[in-house]
């Protein structure tokens, strides 16, 4: 799985590649939750992201939980619709801020 | 129908070429993408619990899993059967996520096998020789 990083003023938007699964898990957990743990606004763009198991969905939940603690925030957007089944089947769609667009994710971490 | 049979160690790297050689299985039986890639998840829940958990740590083991796919009438049939002989554990016993805790109450515990029961129309477990046998199946209806 690969990330790339923009700025987009105050937020950054990371644009996430690739599969989020056992095998990749330790690499998106270092690469996903850097920028939150410093307390920075970000969007995550799902959009290159073909499959998400609980391993994956555990590195999101910390994400958010980083945010969280540090006073940042995350949003998600561009789901993939079997991705975004994972996340509503369990419950991650409640707990962690999904949008349908880049627009409105950036929106949704604005301070 | 076809079916194979698949034997895996413990390493990370063997896990992987097991789940890739699921999904190619799957794709040349014909299930569409969003399916397969449900059926990998299941696989990935299932197969890296026996690795990781089923012998305690750096013990050399084996697990073999049988996938069948038969096209019926309703669609493409799937059952996945997973054998090991680690520990006694039952996927179907384990307790429930919660699914509607808030992000600090929320954890990660659980929530592979609930993937499954979710992804999958049957599961059974048995405990037969000192084995695990863990049988999922799962009816792709006709795209």
């Amino acid at each position: 799985m690969d990330v790339t990083t923009e700025v987009h003023g105050e937020a950054l938007i990371h644009r996430v590649s690739g599969r989020i699964d056992t095998g990749t898990a330790a690499d998106a957990e270092r690469k996903l939750t850097a920028e939150v743990r410093q307390g920075r606004r970000v969007a995550m763009d799902m959009t290159g992201v073909a499959y998400v198991s609980s391993a994956g969905l555990r590195v999101v939940l910390m994400a958010a939980k980083l945010a969280k603690a540090n006073r940042g925030a995350i949003s998600l957007f561009g789901l993939q619709a079997t991705v975004r089944e994972v996340f509503a089947m369990s419950g991650f769609d409640k707990v962690v801020t999904i949008r349908d667009d880049e627009a409105s994710a950036l929106a949704a971490v604005a301070p | 129908m076809v079916e194979i049979r698949l034997s895996s160690d413990r390493a990370p790297e063997a896990v992987e070429s097991t789940l890739d050689a699921i999904e190619a299985h799957l794709v040349a039986a014909g299930a569409a993408e969003p399916e397969v890639m449900q059926m990998r998840l299941v696989a990935e829940e299932i197969v890296t619990n026996i690795a990781r958990c089923a012998w305690p740590e750096g013990v050399d083991a084996q697990f073999h899993v049988e996938l069948a796919a038969e096209t019926r009438e309703a669609g493409l049939h799937v059952s996945m059967t997973t054998i090991d002989d680690g520990v006694a554990f039952d996927p179907t016993a384990q307790a429930e996520p919660d699914i509607e805790a808030s992000l600090d109450d929320r954890g990660i515990g659980g929530l592979g096998m609930f993937l499954v029961r979710e992804m999958t129309d049957a599961q059974r477990y048995e405990r037969e020789n000192g084995e695990n046998r863990f049988r999922v199946e799962r009816l792709l209806p006709r795209g």
